[in-house]
């Protein structure tokens, strides 16, 4: 029985290709049609069933790829669970940061750190662009200022994270110009 | 045999969807969306999100909106308004047609058209776990032929052949399945980031059945989502200037943050009645941090918007007048654009049509979804007329009766039969044999 069900797996695991589909009639088939009009309405059958056959084997195609695609979501999605919830969290994060710059408070900054290590042993990493040169895929920029190089982000406005070592948002920063 | 799949190539955003199944999905895009900014920056082949980042650093070189000169002359009219506010540089290329010109080096649109195309490709490629050769695109029905040959000639610099170019709002009704249904006349309303269409199409009864001819086409190519934005924006920031007497708009960081919120505002309102702005420490004022805590109410934002909403009315009279029709000849009306998510805007439009606009589908894809269906029916995974084969059952219904005899109903693979009738003196109803 196990046999059984190895092989039928193994079938099921490779693709049916809808290119190489064996004709239901093959040249050199005789006819054995009564008469004409029978032999009319034979070949219009069989064109009938070589479509009907192509459109379910077309079918069976789409849905391997389906279930193929199915199992890859179903690990991405386990991932990314709480995505949504973290990008929610990121705004509560982000209001710290900054009454953090306005209020120079001991006790608010260490709140504020024990906040992220919470998020950061959920999979949320900070991403570091300050006085690194400006990478379009983890920042936006927002503002340009003179500065002695081109290109180096030299105030970060909203800090950029990635979650489970993707990126969930990217950071909004000031980035230089030379004059 | 490879997918064909359907592109909505469009001003601001794309989009792309493909059949399967007997149903239309849409792709997303690697980084996890259902839409692809139409925005490039050739000389560092950069497409989307990644090129609409550094937008503000390389105005220059940043190409956007490069639709809107798609096949045109330099001394084409729109041409040469748009150049007024295009960030880049656009000039004369072979025989007058406009191209872009960044660091030096010429590109024409079809070539910037083709960077976007050729990312969807890719992203289309990487979903079906197959190469993609063949594509359906769409276009604005106000195309002329040398734009669809333009836009045609992209999909090639792309990798792609293009086996159909259709017109947006057509793409639009067959998303609907208003060509099964024989629809007459459908005027479909197109409010998206940056323009707004309006185009009023008429089955074609001499062609093939489910065509839809453009009787009439109109719109505003600067009407859209992001006036709407700068609409909610100055408000914010003028109500926050009467009580601290900082204009927000002169910090380009609070200046994001306003827009961010804005757009959250905007988006909150079309499922609720009232939406927070709360944006803590928004600047600096002289006695120390200033916050922003707003609420704002729908019907605050539909006073706001109004007459933007107005605005879009006048190019919908004008189209029904060059297609001499009136309201009462419409038979559907079809919602394109994400714009159109807006309540005010959902009923201004009920109210001049006076009739329910179509919008169950997603209105940022219904113009894939219907470059999706076409593409289908070319690559035969649709019946062009032919109903789907959505109410098929695989198994077997029948009844049990005394005895445990079992009585077929319904063979398996054939279609629900309606009001089929067998008598039995005493039966109990089983779900499949």
């Amino acid at each position: 029985m196990q046999k059984q069900t190895d092989s039928t797996e193994k079938q099921a695991d490779k693709p049916i290709k809808t290119d190489s589909v064996e004709p239901v009639q093959k040249e050199g088939d005789k006819c054995t049609c009564e008469s004409d009009k029978a032999c009319k309405l034979c070949e219009e059958k069989t064109a009938q069933v070589e479509e009907y056959k192509m459109k379910y084997l077309r079918a069976i195609a789409d849905y391997q790829n389906f279930e193929r695609r199915i199992q890859d979501q179903r690990v991405e999605w386990t991932k990314n669970a709480n995505k949504s919830l973290m990008l929610k969290l990121l705004t509560f994060l982000d209001d710290l940061e900054r009454a953090e710059v306005f209020l120079s408070d001991k006790n608010l900054a260490h709140v504020k750190s024990t906040f992220y290590k919470l998020l950061k042993n959920e999979g949320l990493e900070e991403i570091e662009v300050l006085n690194m040169e400006y990478d379009p895929n983890t920042a936006e920029v927002i503002n340009m200022e003179e500065g002695k190089e081109d290109n180096i982000v030299i105030a970060v406005l909203r800090k950029g994270y990635t979650f489970n070592g993707q990126i969930l948002r990217a950071a909004q920063v000031t980035v230089s110009k030379k004059s | 045999m490879a997918k064909i799949i359907g592109i909505d190539l469009g001003t601001t955003n794309s989009c792309v969807a493909v059949m399967e199944g007997g149903s239309p999905k849409v792709i997303h895009s690697t980084e996890g969306r259902n839409v692809i900014p139409s925005i490039v920056d050739p000389i560092k082949n950069i497409v989307g999100d990644v090129a609409k980042r550094q937008m503000v650093l390389n105005s220059k070189s940043t190409v956007y909106s490069v639709k809107r000169l798609v096949g045109r002359k330099l001394s084409d009219p729109s041409v040469q308004t748009d150049m007024k506010w295009l960030p880049y540089t656009v000039k004369a290329g072979k025989n007058d047609m406009a191209v872009v010109e960044v660091q030096g080096r010429q590109f024409s649109p079809q070539e910037i058209s083709a960077k976007i195309l050729a990312k969807i490709k890719a992203d289309a490629e990487k979903y079906l776990g197959d190469t993609v050769t063949q594509a359906v695109i769409t276009v604005p029905a106000y195309f002329d032929d040398a734009q669809r040959q333009a836009t045609k000639q992209a999909g090639e610099i792309a990798g792609l052949e293009v086996v159909r170019i259709i017109n947006e709002p057509t793409a639009a009704a067959l998303a609907y399945g208003l060509d099964k249904k024989n629809t007459h006349t459908i005027a479909v309303y197109d409010l998206g980031g940056g323009t707004f269409d309006i185009s009023i199409l008429e089955l074609d009864l001499d062609a093939q059945s489910g065509v839809y001819k453009v009787k009439s086409t109109n719109g505003d190519t600067h009407l859209g989502g992001d006036d709407f934005d700068k609409v909610i924006i100055d408000y914010l920031a003028d109500e926050f200037k009467k009580e601290n007497n900082v204009d927000l708009r002169k910090d380009p960081q609070a200046l994001q943050r306003l827009r961010d919120s804005a757009e959250k505002a905007k988006i909150e309102l079309s499922s609720s009645m009232e939406s927070e702005v709360n944006l803590p420490f928004i600047t600096q004022g002289k006695e120390g941090p200033l916050h922003l805590v707003m609420k704002l109410t729908r019907a605050k934002l539909e006073s706001l918007v109004g007459d933007l909403i107005e605005k879009s009315l006048e190019p919908v009279k004008k189209c029904l007048s060059d297609a001499k029709l009136s309201v009462s000849d419409i038979n559907e009306v079809v919602m394109v654009g994400g714009m159109t998510r807006m309540p005010k805007v959902i009923e201004v439009v009920k109210t001049f049509f006076g009739k329910d606009p179509n919008r169950s589908v997603n209105p940022d894809e219904v113009v894939a979804v219907g470059a999706a269906i076409q593409a289908g029916v070319i690559a035969g995974d649709v019946g062009g007329k032919d109903i789907l084969l959505v109410d098929v059952t695989p198994l077997t219904l029948g009844v049990e009766t005394l005895g445990s005899v079992s009585t077929p109903l319904s063979r398996e693979t054939r279609q629900f039969q309606q009001g089929k009738r067998r008598y039995f003196p005493q039966l109990r109803t089983i779900k499949h044999l």
